[in-house]
């Protein structure tokens, strides 16, 4: 490896393609090369837009899982309430059908 | 032809679910009550309520119990006086019930609760259970629809609230 004779070949001087100079020209010219470059503009409301939606969507979400909760609480609370009836029922009846048969 | 046989197998299925509910609504006698119970939990609820069963024992058997449910209806009414209600709609409660409700238990008493109970059976399995319990001043209807194991509600008894029964299986 000869760290001397590629630098000398990476520095070399180069003669530009055939009409390099013209084209250039020609675009200096024609005002393209002071064209800004295509930034997109800073629109702040569009994040802000996009935060509140967001928050929405979030709340929205929250809320529902939120209601599906007590709603399933309810339920639960509701068939204990139901099995509890029924059991009493059931027991009474058979606590009345002992009772007859003890006295008979 | 397909989606014929299909709607077809559909209300085969749908009917005898609807042979086990009972309407056990009573137009106007919860004005006159002190204190109602209204239970109204269709097949879609029960499933809501049993995903809020946690994985404890106790509250499994509940949950596998709820499962297989199509419904549970209860209406309990509790009176200030005596004859606040007419008797006859007991009659007319019962009237409902097909031929594939069997009465397994009536106690008639003078002055105690006059209790009614009735499986609904499909060969040996139990597809509804039916109770009229109708005191002086309380009348309490409930109708649990869909196969009920009455092991699984007996495993159930003291927790809850849930009274137990201390009684032997089968004695009546």
């Amino acid at each position: 490896m000869d760290i001397e004779r590629d630098l000398n070949d990476a520095l070399r001087r180069r003669e530009a393609p055939a009409g390099f100079a013209s084209r250039v020209m020609a675009r200096i010219e024609s005002g393209e090369a002071d064209a800004p470059a295509a930034h997109p503009e800073r629109k702040p409301w569009r994040a802000i837009a996009a935060a509140i939606l967001l928050t929405a969507v979030l709340g929205g979400w929250a809320a529902h899982q939120e209601s599906e909760r007590r709603a399933g609480e309810r339920a639960r609370d509701e068939v204990l309430l139901a099995l509890r009836i029924t059991s009493e029922k059931l027991h009474e009846a058979r606590e009345q059908v002992n009772e007859i048969g003890t006295n008979h | 032809m397909r989606k014929y046989a299909f709607f077809l197998l559909t209300i085969f299925l749908a009917l005898p679910a609807s042979a086990q509910r009972i309407n056990i609504d009573i137009p106007g006698l919860a004005e006159r009550a002190a204190e109602v119970i209204d239970v109204t939990l269709d097949a879609q609820m029960l499933r809501v309520a049993s995903k809020f069963f946690s994985s404890r024992d106790s509250d499994r058997a509940v949950r596998e119990m709820v499962n297989g449910l199509e419904g549970i209806y209860v209406r309990s009414y509790e009176f200030d006086k005596v004859g606040e209600y007419d008797r006859a709609i007991v009659d007319r409660l019962r009237s409902q019930l097909g031929a594939e409700w069997k009465k397994i238990v009536n106690v008639r008493s003078r002055d105690r609760e006059n209790v009614e109970v009735f499986l609904h059976m499909r060969g040996d399995a139990v597809r509804g259970l039916f109770v009229i319990s109708a005191e002086p001043r309380e009348l309490t209807i409930v109708n649990i629809v869909g196969p009920i194991d009455i092991d699984k509600l007996g495993s159930l008894e003291g927790q809850f609230g849930i009274p137990k029964m201390s009684m032997e299986k089968g004695k009546q």
